[in-house]
């Protein structure tokens, strides 16, 4: 039909007309596909700062976010509500991102709580490779925008449901326990009646002598029962049942070797509100379990 | 003595006098236009674009004589390689793309530092906040990838129509030399983008090196590459260094001497054309001559125009360069492989001669004697290259004729036939063995992307399928408004129930939705535990023993997944 020149310069024509529509294309739709990348990779952080929190963080600031009691201060909200009092009380002019960033990276060189009635084992340990932890920088990006990520979420308080403490109170009378739920409890399969899950495992092992923050509670029905008979025992329990229930209500009451196990003269690092979480019925239980451990 | 002008200074006024302006402003074009072409004055160009002969003597060769670009080129070509068969423009198409590579690759430097802290977020950086830097770099990443097969094609073409034989011997090694260039220059620049598939895959590809024997040596080699027992910040900037410019510099000098070498021996004819023996490459009669301007000059423009359409719609439209999760050392992905034109390495490393005495049931050699990774990673890979180079000055045969050279022709078939089956013993889906329970959570929820797998099943569910709950695969209650989610359980219950390795298998599936736009996704895989005589192990209570793995991802809503 054409000659070879006309072929050539129509098909030339055509190759760069593509080529320069194709360009165009890119370049008007440059900024929406700029901004869907950063959205997809923003999620992306998201997703891996989950599984560094599940790894790293979950056994002391809770699987939620909740903490746990001794071990780790809820994040969820009670980060978020830190910074702002900081903010307000304290002039603390960093940006939340950059709070939380930092409380990972550096850690905290001394115990440091939110509320006045906490006290926790270890303080904040330092994080980031920069200072001797594990994390490397994208890790600590990515596991802030996993906590910021609950910012939406924590400005509704989530409701508290009605139930009746224990407390620290030692003459409650205990219904019967059930060491099938005590068990459940211990492996926080069910949550204790205040929602909250039993932190137990978080500073007691069950495998003989590991310490993790708290002694090893392997075989602890016997170890219990060993304890009330000892001469410098000074607490009120007759039997290792009430034993058992007077570390968990009233953990200052005894402490075992205070050079190890206490935060303070007299204060054990086992904290003293675990009874506010738990009902006559958790605590029964747990101690129905407890005391399989012979 | 004042110094004097031999005769007055011609000023455009005096000129334009002379002349009349018209005529004027067409001198000085002409001027402009033969300075700026070396020696091809307007009307010639004129001339040319109409397609008229050129006259005697001929000005269209003067950019040859006086130009520097044009000098290296011949200024006419043998009619018969002009068409497609034999050269199938793959030298041509090699250099255009080397040329494009260091375009883009200038474009890609500007926004990148070569260190382990900073390198992937540059990469972030230029595919979210530079414009046209995704294109840019896919077009960088799919330029590497066709140049690597147009190298390769062009010494197989080479090999095939036996261009390689005297008098271009040396050519030939030039050329080996710069396919080895090419693919360090690829493989150099795998590893900067410092992403799990970078970091592994050039894990792979140097661990070769540490088995250079003796081993000390193997230590010094392995650092000197690796600046350190394992790659980190310094083998990093080695490999940037390497990329961007030790490696460019070499094979640009070395492409200079193939081409001179190329030219000086003319483009070989096709075999059939030429008497045995016989190279007339150089002696065109004058009428089977095409003169370069403007017939091939053209020739070459339609080929960079088509590449260069090639490259910016194939990586506008249908290529991404991939780029996954931060490299981390501490955590090796299953199923990790070399670039693709190193799999036939890790073929070979995955040693098919033991494998063969594997199946014969004969007993393997002693590591002493016989060091795979000595043998198959170093040695052996050293000899194929060493062959390769000095394969034509090897080769007696005089003919260049198809007919004449049937082993030759073979040989090359089974060179290529090997290569291939190399290549796919290289891959993953050949003799890799993870266990059972491992492979079905690299199928379905893969912590890195997998070069089976991809990003595995559970990533094509979209987010609002992922309807929280718990799921036994051996009572499965499917959602109804959940279809991609129940296909998706459903292929997870069959490929479990139909392993051999996972007896009585089971997958307790749970989502749970942990936080605004975020889900996690976990199964865990329980199957009978058998003892060696594939037995059921019992416990006291004279139960069967399961099994259990157990592996979680998280799946946000902007995340890759459901696309």
């Amino acid at each position: 039909m054409f000659d070879l020149a006309t072929r050539r310069i129509i098909g030339a024509t055509i190759l760069m007309l593509a080529t320069v529509i194709t360009i165009g294309m890119v370049w008007l739709t440059e900024e929406q596909r700029m901004a869907r990348y950063e959205a997809i990779h923003k999620g992306k952080a998201i997703e891996n700062g989950a599984l560094i929190y599940e790894q790293y963080c979950s056994t002391c600031h809770g699987s939620q976010g909740e903490g746990v009691p001794g071990k780790g201060p809820d994040l969820n909200p009670g980060v978020f509500q830190h910074y702002e009092e900081l903010k307000q009380t304290q002039n603390y002019a960093n940006s939340l991102r950059n709070f939380i960033k930092l409380s990972i990276a550096a850690g905290r060189p001394i115990r440091t709580t939110y509320r006045s009635d906490e006290i926790y084992a270890e303080p904040m340990p330092t994080w980031s490779q920069d200072f001797g932890g594990p994390l490397r920088p994208d890790q600590i990006e990515s596991l802030v925008e996993f906590i910021l990520n609950w910012q939406t979420a924590a400005a509704a308080p989530t409701p508290t449901p009605a139930f009746e403490a224990v407390g620290s109170d030692l003459t409650k009378p205990l219904p019967p326990g059930d060491p099938k739920r005590g068990e459940a409890l211990w492996n926080q399969e069910v949550k204790q009646a205040s929602g909250i899950p039993a932190s137990c495992k978080a500073c007691h092992s069950l495998k003989p002598g590991e310490t993790i923050v708290g002694p090893s509670l392997s075989g602890i029905a016997t170890t219990a029962a060993q304890r009330i008979q000892a001469p410098d025992y000074r607490g009120q329990a007759k039997t290792p049942e009430e034993y058992i229930r007077e570390s968990i209500q009233q953990p200052n009451a005894y402490i075992v070797d205070p050079n190890q196990f206490a935060a303070a003269p007299g204060v054990s690092k086992m904290p003293a509100t675990l009874g506010n979480q738990m009902s006559a019925q958790d605590l029964a239980d747990l101690i129905a379990f407890l005391m399989t451990l012979k | 003595m004042a110094l004097r002008w031999p005769e007055p200074i011609p000023t455009l006024q005096k000129e334009v006098q002379q002349h009349g302006w018209r005529r004027v402003i067409f001198m000085h074009l002409d001027e402009l236009v033969t300075r700026v072409t070396a020696g091809i004055p307007l009307t010639e160009v004129r001339n040319i674009l109409r397609g008229e002969p050129p006259p005697r003597p001929n000005p269209r060769v003067k950019p040859h004589t006086e130009g520097f670009i044009l000098h290296i080129k011949p200024s006419f070509y043998h009619e018969a390689v002009t068409r497609l068969y034999p050269t199938f423009r793959l030298g041509l198409l090699s250099f255009y793309l080397f040329l494009i590579e260091t375009i883009t690759g200038i474009f890609l430097m500007i926004f990148y530092t070569p260190s382990p802290l900073v390198a992937y977020e540059n990469m972030l950086r230029i595919l979210n906040n530079v414009p046209f830097g995704q294109l840019m770099r896919d077009i960088h990443r799919l330029g590497a990838e066709a140049m690597v097969v147009a190298v390769m094609l062009h010494m197989l073409r080479t090999f095939f129509t036996a261009s390689y034989k005297r008098p271009r011997q040396f050519t030939w090694a030039t050329g080996v030399i710069l396919l080895v260039f090419t693919l360090f220059l690829s493989f150099s620049g795998y590893l900067l983008p410092w992403d799990q598939l970078s970091y592994w895959a050039v894990t792979i590809g140097t661990s070769m090196a540490e088995a250079t024997p003796p081993p000390a040596l193997g230590r010094i080699v392995n650092l000197i590459l690796r600046g350190a027992p394992d790659i980190g910040a310094a083998g990093l900037l080695r490999f940037y260094l390497l990329h961007v410019i030790f490696l460019p510099l070499l094979l640009f000098f070395v492409f200079f001497v193939h081409y001179y070498k190329v030219v000086r021996h003319g483009l070989s004819l096709p075999p059939e054309m030429e008497a045995v023996g016989d190279d007339t490459a150089r002696k065109v009669p004058p009428e089977k001559r095409v003169p370069y301007i403007p017939d091939i000059a053209i020739q070459e423009a339609l080929w960079g125009i088509g590449l260069i359409a090639f490259l910016v719609i194939g990586a506008a439209f249908f290529y991404d360069a991939p780029l996954e999760q931060h490299a981390d050392p501490l955590n090796t992905p299953l199923h990790t492989t070399a670039p693709w034109y190193f799999l036939w390495l890790q073929g070979l490393l995955k040693d098919p001669f033991l494998l063969a005495l594997e199946r014969l049931g004969l007993p393997r050699p002693p590591s002493t004697i016989y060091n795979s990774k000595v043998i198959m990673g170093v040695i052996l890979p050293g000899l194929i290259l060493f062959f390769l180079l000095i394969m034509p000055y090897l080769d007696f045969n005089i003919s260049r004729r198809y007919s004449h050279r049937r082993k030759a022709l073979v040989a090359g078939l089974v060179g290529v036939a090997a290569w291939t089956l190399l290549t796919y013993m290289g891959t993953p889906a050949f003799a890799v063995t993870s266990s059972a329970d491992v492979e079905v959570m690299q199928e379905f929820i893969p912590l890195n992307p997998d070069p089976l797998f991809g990003e595995g099943k559970v990533r094509t569910i979209p987010y609002e399928q992922l309807v929280p709950g718990t799921y036994d695969t051996r009572n499965l209650q499917l959602p109804a408004d959940a279809p991609r989610l129940a296909r998706v359980l459903e292929d997870l219950k069959r490929r479990i129930e139909t392993d051999p390795h996972l007896p009585q298998g089971y997958a307790i599936v749970r989502i749970s939705e942990v936080q605004a736009n975020l889900k996690r996704f976990e199964i865990a895989l329980y199957w009978l535990k058998l003892d060696e005589h594939h037995q059921p192990v019992l416990d006291e209570q004279g139960n069967p023993v399961f099994q259990e793995t157990k592996q979680a991802i998280y799946l946000h809503r902007d995340g890759t997944h459901g696309e």
